[in-house]
């Protein structure tokens, strides 16, 4: 019995996909050759796919491992077995068989086998062993786990969860080498990245540079067609477009996604030689309150701010209009899991014109606070979250909330979040790690949620969120989230969604058989991706 | 004059010492570390979870010792040369001060060779013609580089190399011994930026020097007597008149060694400015107290440096 | 100083009447902001990146702002931060530079390596440091750019008071019984000044500079405040589909260090007794 994953998402990701990506025609054969150029917005540093979160880590390590399943780079709505050529499902949805291949060599010969996955898991499900990403998805899940013979590994979850195959499909749940673990203690360093995938690390000039090149030994035969992958790493933004301008990328897929004004100077430069094209980055932008503290410990000012944010506005003037307004999922990415969008456009706080909705948040707000109140809003020192917070600031005046705007430092501003030193966080974007409906209210609404810093707490929507994910019947679970959703956004919430976030991004036409995955993090192995002459 | 240079020597200790007490204490100050910063970053844990992760990072790190304590631990092992492990990096700071601030100072060296081939000239013809066009001329020009923020040069002339040639520096770097002209085709053009910026005040102060030793009784003897003012010049004063130029070309240089981090950022050269940056948003406290006392030490070795050149050269002090 | 003295002197240094020219002009400007400018620097309420035109004679920016009246307001920051820092920083340098050579010996030892310290650590970090301790706000830039400021200000002080305590003024009025206050007062003070006047005009430039550069990185006054380093930092991601926004207050920063230095230069060339004599 093979498992798939939701036909429903299938379809729509495929339709996305193929909507929004130069395709290579059925006809064309793929070319050998070429090194693939593109950027990464910032030095990793430390490399080790486990315990790390930046997004640049994963960029510069994507095409080292393989997980033992993965979204198809052909197909990436798919997942299919990466080290596992299957995988089998106990009826009650509580074990998993892992069958893995028998031919596959680590890029310095010594042979895969199941002592690998034993150690990796070993490793991430370790309780002292601190792994924000793909440990912190798994431990709660696994129970334990089996190496059943040299090439079959069993593991057993606490309960059926639906989220446990795209968890181990994730991007971050890279399986990596006994003997390396051994060697190095841990794989921060660029010497312990030794991987099965379709890569070979060549090289890390810190500030600089990561190249990649071909592994000829890869275990699916064929691939990859690229000889190399190099990621300049370029932290100052007009350096990245001129970059581009200057064709030095091929490709630019990841963070940041293009500005519009940015698209019009690489189209008047390059046009004819690159294809612009827009995708979802399952990230979500959200203005977060502290429910611990006044105003905000207050129901009625939670709401006022609700209904009293103009998310369109924000999204056209500061987000250059890439953003899917007021929606928990996005239909794009989890398909008819979200909420039809003419229904949230209706509803308090979404629609437009604002006038009802701005008439009652002052009424709210007026009904505590006769003279208004004055509060701070927090923001980190990233440019895009800058305007945004300069237009949530004057649309909270207009509701009778004075805030005074405090920035702080990029990286230190997450310690002033999770301590809870704060009163309104004008924005923060939180990026989902799977494309499974469950990753927005696991991140951001249940109560203890790592990102949920205004600490709210909702027995309903906690309960709501556990029946989802324990629920296997695909309709049942529909239904689940469908109530939770439609909760969310006419009772009470820890905040406000003001969009999900869709980017512009280019490749050269040249570059064939690249899609984006489901997350932004899945797909960036480049494994089937092949440059045309 | 060794008596001087002992003094000197002895003061590097409390300086050294103050300089990098009050980095730690400022540090210290600054809201989060990175305990905090890595934990807070994701969303994945639970907040329980994250908690127990701060104590344990803060305990492996050794940020809960009381303050003194550690600080004194990084002294005594600084004095000894071990500057310990980045938190961000893992590795050896050692590793990292070696590996940035070779490019750092190439740039800096870069970028006075072009300063003073430009500047030094112009304050000099500046001088000899004092007042007239010539004069405005370069007093001007060499304002445009002052006033024109050095971020703003950099990414003019960013653009315009993509622009107008459609050509872009390497975004990659080679090492100057690896192969000169890549690493050239990078480093020219921050240098050019930061030489314009700071051409400005050596053009000038060239230029005041020169004025000054041209009013110089000899000189105006010799002018009398018709002979070139600048030959005179040459032949008896130019040392003297241009020694406060070279201690400012040097002190500037000391200055740039540490790194101008928008022209790193902008032209993708790792340099050491890029490091400390970096590493004071991180609060990875071993990198920053290591960077900042070597760019201090450096700094006060160049300006002895400076002081003993001086004392030597102007005879007037070196009897004082 | 009458106007016909003024009037000559501006004749015999242009360059110097210039920048006075320019930054008296700024300092209108930065006084008159409320009145000339046409519309609130803050708010957002217009499209965005409109180029310049009859509506907007200075376009607008990417959140729809005026650039005209965010540039006028800017003056007065960029003065309010370049006068008040300067003032602040080099006074307190002043007093620093008088007493710490005055009194010698020890205290004079105590105090140089205080100022070597502040010195030897790289002012971008101290900057950086400072900002992050206490926080984005335009006061807190003018204490950060002070403490950058006053050191090496304290050091060009003291190294003329040096200069000036061995001379016979000093000594002859010591011996006469004068009290030192009172030698400070009226033989220190009027020898140091011209310094002073050179320092304060000199270094107004690099304020603005600085506070336009810790701006820029984000580390200055708060982002929508109308700062001329601030509207260079957004500029910076449509440099070629809306230059104006880069355009005017990097003239706009240009113009005001311009003016200030060619008026320092004055100053200095001024208070600098051998030019006094002129060309032999």
């Amino acid at each position: 019995m093979r498992h798939r994953t939701r036909v429903i998402s299938v379809v729509v990701m495929l339709a996305a996909a193929l909507a929004l990506v130069p395709l290579a025609t059925a006809e064309e054969k793929p070319q050998y050759g070429g090194v693939l150029t593109r950027f990464i917005y910032a030095d990793p540093g430390r490399l080790d796919i486990h315990t790390e979160t930046p997004f640049p880590v994963q960029i510069a390590t994507a095409g080292i491992f393989s997980g033992l399943l993965h979204h198809d780079p052909a197909d990436p709505a798919k997942i299919t077995g990466d080290l596992a050529e299957r995988w089998t499902g106990s009826a009650d949805g509580k074990t998993y068989t892992f069958f893995l291949r028998k031919d596959v060599k680590w890029h310095d010969g010594e042979p895969f086998t199941v002592a690998d996955v034993k150690a990796t898991l070993d490793r991430l499900l370790h309780p002292d062993f601190r792994s924000p990403r793909c440990g912190a998805m798994l431990k709660p899940m696994v129970a334990g786990f089996n190496a059943v013979d040299r090439y079959t590994v069993e593991i057993r979850l606490n309960a059926p969860n639906s989220n446990f195959i795209p968890s181990i499909a994730s991007a971050w749940c890279r399986i990596v080498a006994k003997h390396i673990l051994e060697k190095h203690g841990d794989l921060s360093r660029p010497e312990a990245q030794i991987g099965t995938g379709p890569f070979r690390f060549k090289r890390y000039e810190r500030g600089s540079v990561i190249e990649w090149e071909k592994n000829r030994d890869y275990f699916v035969p064929g691939v990859p067609y690229l000889d190399g992958v190099k990621h300049f790493i370029l932290v100052s933004g007009p350096t990245q477009l001129a970059a581009a301008k200057a064709g030095r990328l091929m490709l630019w897929e990841a963070w940041p996604p293009l500005l519009r004004t940015q698209v019009d100077e690489l189209q008047r430069t390059r046009g004819t030689e690159i294809e612009v094209f827009t995708a979802p980055v399952n990230t979500v932008a959200m203005v977060q309150l502290n429910t611990q503290k006044p105003p905000f410990n207050n129901r009625d000012l939670r709401r006022a701010v609700y209904l009293g944010i103009d998310r369109q506005e924000i999204i056209t003037k500061a987000m250059d209009g890439s953003a899917m307004p007021c929606a928990l999922l996005d239909p794009k990415v989890v398909g008819d899991f979200a909420l039809p969008l003419e229904e949230i456009q209706k509803l308090p706080g979404c629609r437009q014109p604002k006038d009802q909705d701005i008439a009652e948040a002052k009424r709210l707000v007026e009904k505590h606070y006769p003279n208004g109140v004055d509060i701070e809003a927090s923001i980190r020192s990233v440019t895009d979250y800058v305007d945004r917070a300069q237009l949530v600031v004057s649309q909270l005046r207009r509701i009778g909330i004075r805030a005074t705007l405090k920035t702080y430092e990029s990286a230190a501003g997450y310690s002033i979040y999770g301590k809870g030193d704060f009163t309104l966080i004008a924005t923060q974007d939180t990026g989902m790690v799977t494309n499974d409906p469950s990753d927005v209210f696991m991140l951001l609404f249940r109560t203890g949620a790592g990102r949920n810093y205004g600490k709210w707490s909702d027995r309903k929507v906690d309960d709501l969120v556990e029946q989802g994910i324990r629920e296997q019947n695909q309709d049942k679970r529909k239904q689940i989230y469908h109530e939770l959703q439609r909760y969310l956004l006419t009772q009470d919430t820890p905040g406000v969604i003001v969009g999900w976030i869709e980017g512009a991004f280019f490749a050269e036409k040249r570059v064939r058989n690249y899609r984006p995955g489901p997350t932004v993090f899945d797909n960036n192995t480049f494994m089937k991706v092949w440059l045309a002459r | 004059m060794n008596v001087y240079l002992v003094r000197r020597l002895l003061y590097f200790v409390p300086t050294l010492f103050g300089a990098s007490l009050l980095i730690f204490a400022l540090m210290r100050m600054v809201p989060g570390d990175i305990a905090e910063i890595l934990v807070y970053q994701t969303g994945g844990e639970t907040a329980d979870v994250q908690q127990r992760e701060i104590q344990r990072i803060r305990r492996e790190l050794g940020l809960g010792r009381p303050l003194a304590v550690q600080y004194l631990d990084w002294a005594v092992h600084a004095l000894r040369g071990d500057f310990g492990y980045s938190y961000t990096q893992r590795r050896p700071v050692a590793d990292i001060l070696a590996e940035r601030f070779p490019r750092s100072m190439e740039l800096a060296v870069l970028t006075m060779c072009l300063a003073v081939a430009w500047a030094v000239p112009a304050g000099v013809l500046a001088a000899l013609h004092h007042n007239r066009w010539v004069d405005r001329l370069v007093q001007v020009a060499s304002l445009g580089g002052l006033s024109i923020p050095l971020f703003v040069t950099g990414l003019l002339i960013l653009y315009v190399l993509v622009r107008v040639f459609q050509w872009l520096p390497p975004l990659e770097f080679t090492a100057f011994l690896e192969s000169p002209s890549e690493n050239l085709k990078q480093m020219i053009w921050p240098a050019l930026a930061q030489a314009y910026y700071i051409s400005a005040p050596i053009a000038r102060l060239t230029r005041s020097q020169m004025l000054d030793v041209l009013h110089e009784d000899y000189v105006r003897t010799a002018r009398a007597k018709g002979l070139a003012p600048l030959r005179v010049v040459f032949r008896h004063g130019l040392a003297n008149a241009l020694l406060p130029v070279v201690t400012f070309i040097a002190w500037w240089g000391g200055r740039m060694l540490g790194g101008v981090v928008i022209m790193e950022s902008i032209f993708v050269v790792p340099g050491i400015g890029t490091a400390l940056v970096q590493a004071v948003s991180y609060r990875d406290y071993p990198t920053v107290q290591a960077i900042v006392f070597v760019m201090a030490l450096t700094f006060l070795i160049i300006n002895l440096v400076i002081d003993l050149l001086y004392g030597w050269l102007d005879p007037r002090i070196r009897h004082a | 100083m009458n106007l016909r003295g003024l009037a000559r002197a501006a004749r015999r240094r242009p360059l110097g009447a210039l920048g006075g020219f320019v930054v008296l002009g700024l300092v209108l400007v930065a006084c008159l902001a409320p009145q000339l400018a046409s519309h609130p620097p803050k708010d957002a309420a217009f499209p965005r990146h409109v180029a310049p035109g009859t509506q907007f004679r200075m376009g607008t920016d990417h959140l729809g702002r005026d650039v005209l009246s965010r540039v006028i307001w800017g003056a007065r920051l960029s003065l309010y931060v370049g006068f008040t820092s300067v003032a602040v920083g080099i006074t307190l340098g002043l007093l620093w530079g008088i007493f710490t050579a005055y009194a010698g010996g020890l205290a004079d030892g105590i105090t140089q390596r205080i100022v070597d310290v502040l010195m030897a650590i790289p002012p971008i970090i101290l900057a950086l440091a400072l900002m992050a301790v206490l926080g984005p706000s335009i006061d807190n830039v003018v204490y950060a750019i002070v403490i950058l400021l006053a050191p090496t200000a304290a050091r060009t002080i003291r190294s003329v008071v040096l200069g000036i305590k061995t001379t016979l003024y000093i000594e002859a009025a010591l011996a006469l019984g004068c009290s030192h206050a009172r030698v400070v007062i009226r033989h220190v003070l009027p020898n140091v000044l011209p310094m002073y006047v050179v320092l304060l005009t000199v270094n107004v430039g690099y304020a603005i500079m600085a506070e336009a550069a810790l701006s820029f990185l984000g580390l200055g006054a708060p982002p929508d405040e109308p700062s001329w380093g601030g509207m260079l930092s957004a500029a910076t991601r449509a440099i070629e589909t809306a230059p104006w926004v880069m355009l005017f207050p990097g003239m706009a920063i240009s113009l005001a260090v311009f003016g200030f230095c060619l008026l320092g230069d004055a100053f200095r060339d001024v208070t600098d007794p051998r030019l006094r004599q002129g060309l032999g």
